[in-house]
């Protein structure tokens, strides 16, 4: 783990690094003219808790070698003296981004199928990704201000689709402020992707995923103890549950003013306290994480109409939901970046159906508060010399509102991913992920039986590693070929007609390239 | 809620509305009513097609499609007041607009332009202005003489609904049936939702098993094309129900396809899927009134034209007719005017709606048809005569209450053409014809209504084409035929009696003896008179295109007037004929030779 062996081995370095970096933002133009207190050095120089492997990879890009601007500002490290903390950011504007893109093939002349049939698969096949990260970070008297803008683009690209468009999201948009009040407490506001640690292998968040406009409060009380609290809103474009827009007869009597006649947002707030053993400044340790969300969702009134049809309107009922859960984590061990979470999460009502979700199955009310949804996970890494092996697992349960016996909506699903990998060379590797995959549906097959769609998956990644041994090092580039078992329910799993419905056996062939740089917006 | 306090809270609303509804602050307030009447015999009637006539405002051209005869063309009220001069040299006296109220907008690719399309009873068709503009028109036009009458529809609203007939919860368009083909089979039939033929008791819900009960009404929802549930600003007592705006309000049997069926006259949707309004139902009657009364309170209007009159029974007419004139006493307006439209060759059918205190009169369409017959295809004059005698028997007597204070026998509302036929010119191209209608129009019995553009001499044929737009014209006052009507109506003006004097025939050719309605060939003279107890005009015409005429009787003895012998009689047509002046002799014999298509009007000398 070359970030939090360079910064146990030369400490020193990375305040140094790190005082030179306040030094050239204090003497840019619109710096304060007030000099801050100098922190300690040696806190300073403290370990980042290993929380987010995407982080420590982060952190990794941190260490090559300086910029122009990173050296101008240790040049000026003499003359100023900012209040940073463990892993602050030179002054300026920064730039990062993750992204994963492929060529790939199912080798019998078409594009690549997807094979995971649960919620949260393998993401060998992931479809590709980009995030655009652009980032001002000041310090001002005793307080850091960052301001963090994310553009990500989903899909295929251009060259793949020959059409010159592309589906965008802005997925940060957000403030934050660190030192008002106390040097712990992080205030924001804005629109922001609000999540915890994942469980790479399945690109899955199992205990805590939020996209919300809103703000809220990271308070370090000490260092070992963190809180988070955060309420914000969501109104989903559904154009029908949360949101309608309907043509209205215009008051100049010309045609139609459209009007919002249902709007009604949801509010969601939560509340996490992560406790360090022995701090969060460690590079070896645990953390214990209790999370809660509640949701709640004001009545409304749905208008069903057509153009050609008038029916009467539907009434939406006020709801709410709530996430209870818990998170284990030990880290620190092994050569690099070895991590072990242990999740377990309880949703009730709107809350079981996600955040960003219109729910369904309801009940006779049109209220979700039957709905319900436990999972327990695992995700973790070790890595050893050239030995490497990465696992996630996840069980679900899932109930819809209805309360009916026999539901598509009812049912268990469950993956298990394990991925080794062995380092051939300093750049290149050879990895293997095998997963299994099930999902028990509470419904009877027309013949009378019961029949549990199940994939076996077993993949070969040869690996190019540019920046050497880990897991989480990237960018790399892979090749991987997956070959996917379905059993019979599998196949019966897709419509008649679906290519998959006839495959026993799925292939996939693809050219992979996945990086990730310099973005560190995570709470 | 009785009569009174309906009009009280109508006078309400009106107030309200002019407080709350409008721009200029000088149209704050109730407005005052006045008379303008006297005689309605002595007016002349303009009909104006408001989208066609002037475009005064074009920040109301929404939509406008000024090459689709269809669709909007951007006419507007402002329109008609820049062009009052023009119709006030023209010397019309009285305007009659298209409807006022906001109309379905567009359907099927076709807009109600027309404003015969009702949907909102209580706003504005905003591609003609708004109150300001409207008040303003009709204040103008009062400055300077002119009278304007509203155009209103009580029998339909719009397409607004559809019959669920599969049950479906969509409007559907079907073709079934597998076809002959030379087989026996089922035949191709066509049916639609929007519009399905007239069925007793209503339209019923059909599945391939037979009639599955009546079948739902569904109003539509689009607000971009305005099909929305109508509405008239009337709730029925005790509830918050429009009786415009549910089923119940409509006599849901589908459109009419066999004009000879009273029922189907009566209850049936008029063609276009515009519905039938349950006029029977007293809390429709009461919505009706509500609505046109509301505009006779924002809107000092002198009369009502009313549309399918015949399409809406009786107690209708006998129940809105009189609260109508009752409302107008109580705003001070007296004689206001109420003529209907019944689209029929019966003259009796036409003729019921003017007794028992219905309307005042109607546009008289049965010797619309006549005069075809007699000044288009040269049929028989006697027609005319025939008709005439028929009036007395088919037309009231006696003024209504409250009324024009003139029996309907006496205020027919004569017309060569309108809106929804073909005009004159269009399968007769002959001017000379058109203008011997003309003078016939302008001398009969009646009151006469000219169609905006005879005086341009407009040619369209039936709907839309006859709908064109006058601004084209560039409102010419050179034109011959405007300056033959201008010279017709100050004729009318100075004659008291062709305004209000009785009218008797002199000469006319008779049908043929054998196979009479096979007269085509039979054009030629026809006299009638007008007097008074202090004047007397002697008209005649050769209705033959090419050929002279004497002016004789049927049996072709010498034609016998009224004018004592030795009078000279001089025509005040001008014309080229030089036959203007005659004198009569013994007996009240005038013996004239009329050239083709002659028309004159004779006056003592």
């Amino acid at each position: 783990m070359i970030r939090l062996g360079f910064a146990r081995k030369c400490p020193w370095l990375l305040a140094l690094i790190a005082v030179a970096a306040w030094g050239r933002t204090a003497s840019a133009e619109d710096a304060p003219k007030e000099t801050p207190e100098s922190p300690p050095p040696a806190e300073a120089a403290s370990p980042q808790p290993e929380e987010h492997p995407r982080e420590q990879a982060w952190a990794h890009k941190m260490d090559r070698p300086k910029s122009g601007a990173e050296a101008a500002a240790t040049s000026n490290a003499a003359e100023k003296t900012p209040v940073l903390q463990p892993g602050d950011e030179p002054a300026g504007f920064h730039f990062g981004s993750y992204g994963r893109m492929r060529a790939a093939t199912d080798l019998r002349g078409g594009g690549p199928q997807t094979a995971n049939f649960v919620a949260h698969g393998s993401r060998l096949e992931l479809a590709p990704y980009l995030e655009l990260e652009l980032r001002r970070t000041d310090y001002v008297d005793d307080v850091r201000v960052r301001v963090i803008s994310t553009v990500a683009m989903a899909g295929d690209p251009f060259h793949y689709t020959g059409r010159f468009e592309t589906t965008t999201a802005v997925r940060n948009m957000f403030v934050d402020v660190r030192g008002i009040g106390s040097p712990g407490l992080t205030l924001w506001a804005g629109a922001r992707m609000y999540r915890g640690d994942d469980a790479y292998l399945l690109d899955f968040w199992p205990l805590d995923n939020l996209n919300t406009v809103g703000g809220g409060a990271i308070f370090d009380a000490t260092n070992s103890t963190r809180i988070a609290l955060h309420a914000g809103a969501n109104r989903l474009l559904d154009g029908q549950f949360q949101y309608q827009e309907q043509a209205l007869p215009s008051r100049s009597h010309f045609g139609s003013d459209t009007a919002v006649t249902l709007d009604r947002p949801r509010t969601i707030a939560s509340a996490k306290i992560t406790q360090y053993f022995p701090n969060n400044r460690e590079a070896k340790g645990a953390k214990i994480t209790l999370y809660g969300e509640a949701h709640y969702l004001p009545s409304g009134e749905f208008n069903p109409s057509a153009s050609n049809t008038v029916v009467p309107a539907v009434q939406l009922p006020s709801d709410t939901g709530f996430v209870i859960g818990a998170q284990g984590t030990a880290f620190g061990f092994g050569d690099r970046d070895g991590h072990v979470h242990l999740w377990a999460r309880y949703a009730r009502g709107l809350a079981a159906y996600g955040d960003l979700a219109v729910p369904f199955g309801l009940d006779r009310e049109r209220r979700s508060s039957k709905a319900s949804e436990f999972l327990l996970a695992t995700s973790g890494n070790y890595e050893a010399g050239p030995f490497g092996a990465m696992l996630a697992a996840y069980v679900r349960n899932f109930r819809d509102a209805s309360s009916a016996q026999y539901s598509r909506n009812q049912y268990w699903e469950g993956i298990f991913a394990v991925r080794p990998i062995v380092y051939t060379s300093k750049h290149t590797g050879l990895g293997g992920e095998v997963s299994y995959q099930y999902k028990s549906v509470n419904v009877l097959n027309d013949d009378g039986t019961h029949t549990t769609p199940q994939a076996w998956r077993f993949s070969v990644l040869p690996l190019l590693t540019p920046y050497g041994w880990g897991s989480f090092r990237r960018p790399i580039i892979h090749a991987v070929y997956t070959a996917t078992m379905r059993n019979r329910a599998a196949q019966e799993y897709y419509p008649a007609d679906d290519p998959r419905a006839s495959r026993a056996v799925e292939h996939y062939f693809g050219l992979h390239a996945e990086w990730w740089f310099n973005s560190s917006s995570y709470p | 809620m009785n009569r009174h306090a309906l009009a009280a809270s109508i006078a309400l609303v009106a107030a309200g509305l002019t407080t709350a509804g409008c721009y200029n602050p000088e149209d704050a307030g109730p407005i005052t009513h006045t008379t303008y009447v006297q005689d309605w015999r002595n007016e002349v009637i303009y009909q104006i097609l408001t989208d066609r006539f002037g475009n005064g405002d074009t920040s109301n051209d929404w939509g406008v499609h000024p090459n689709d005869l269809a669709r909007y063309h951007g006419g507007d009220w402002k329109g008609i007041e820049d062009n009052l001069d023009y119709l006030q040299e023209l010397g019309v006296t009285t305007l009659w607009i298209s409807p006022i109220i906001k109309n379905v907008d567009s359907d099927a690719s076709i807009d109600g332009y027309h404003g015969y399309w009702a949907q909102d009873l209580t706003a504005l068709n905003a591609h003609m202005g708004d109150l300001g503009s409207l008040r303003s028109m009709v204040d103008t036009a009062h400055v300077k003489g002119m009278k304007v009458i509203l155009d209103i529809v009580t029998n339909h609203v719009g397409q607004v609904f559809f019959y669920d007939i599969n049950g479906n919860g969509v409007p559907d368009e079907a073709v079934w049936g597998g076809g002959d083909m030379g087989q026996v089979t089922t035949p191709i039939s066509h049916h639609t939702e929007y519009d399905p033929e007239y069925e007793e008791p209503q339209v019923m819900a059909r599945t391939s098993l037979g009639v599955a009960g009546p079948a739902p009404v569904i109003f539509f929802n689009d607000a971009r094309s305005n099909h929305m549930a109508p509405v008239s600003g009337y709730t029925i007592p005790g509830t918050t129900d429009d009786p415009l705006s549910i089923a119940f309000g409509y006599n849901q049997r589908g459109r009419v396809y066999d004009w000879n069926v009273p029922n189907q006259v009566l209850y049936g949707d008029f063609p276009g899927g515009l519905k039938d309004v349950k006029t029977e139902w007293k809390e429709v009657r009461n919505a009706m009134f509500y609505a046109y009364g509301r505009w006779m309170s924002l809107v000092d209007f002198d009369g009502f034209r009313i549309d399918t009159l015949k399409h809406v029974d009786h107690g209708f007419w006998q129940d809105f007719a009189p609260r109508i004139r009752q409302h107008a006493a109580s705003l001070g307006k007296k004689r206001f005017f109420m003529f209907g439209e019944a689209f029929d060759g019966d003259d009796a059918k036409i003729g019921s709606y003017t007794t028992t205190n219905e309307v005042d009169s109607v546009f008289y369409f049965s010797q619309k048809f006549t005069i075809d017959d007699v000044f288009k295809r040269g049929r028989s004059t006697v027609r005319m005569k025939e008709l005439f005698d028929q009036r007395t028997v088919n037309y009231g007597g006696a003024p209504q209450q409250n009324g024009v204070e003139q029996p309907p026998t006496k205020m027919l509302v004569n017309f060569l053409d309108n809106h929804d036929v073909a005009r004159f010119l269009y399968d007769k191209p002959s001017v000379p014809a058109l203008h011997s209608a003309l003078v016939f129009l302008f001398a009969e019995d009646g009151i006469p209504c000219v169609y905006y553009g005879t005086e341009q001499q407009f040619t369209g044929g039936n709907d839309p084409s006859n709908r064109e737009d006058l601004w084209r014209t560039g409102y010419s006052k050179t034109n011959a035929t405007y300056q033959f009507i201008r010279t017709l109506i100050g004729i009318r003006k100075q004659h008291v009696a062709l305004r209000q004097g009785d009218m008797v025939y002199r000469a006319w050719t008779p049908k043929p003896a054998v196979d009479p309605e096979n007269d085509y060939t039979q054009a030629g003279v026809l006299a009638f008179e007008r007097f008074t107890n202090d004047e007397r005009v002697l008209v005649v015409f050769n209705t033959h295109d090419t050929e002279k005429r004497p002016a004789v009787q049927a049996d072709n003895t010498p034609m016998v007037t009224g004018f004592a012998a030795g009078t000279t009689l001089v025509n005040v047509v001008p014309d080229e004929d030089p036959t203007d002046e005659v004198t009569v002799g013994a007996g009240g014999v005038v013996q004239l030779e009329l050239a083709a298509r002659a028309a004159k009007i004779f006056v003592a000398k």
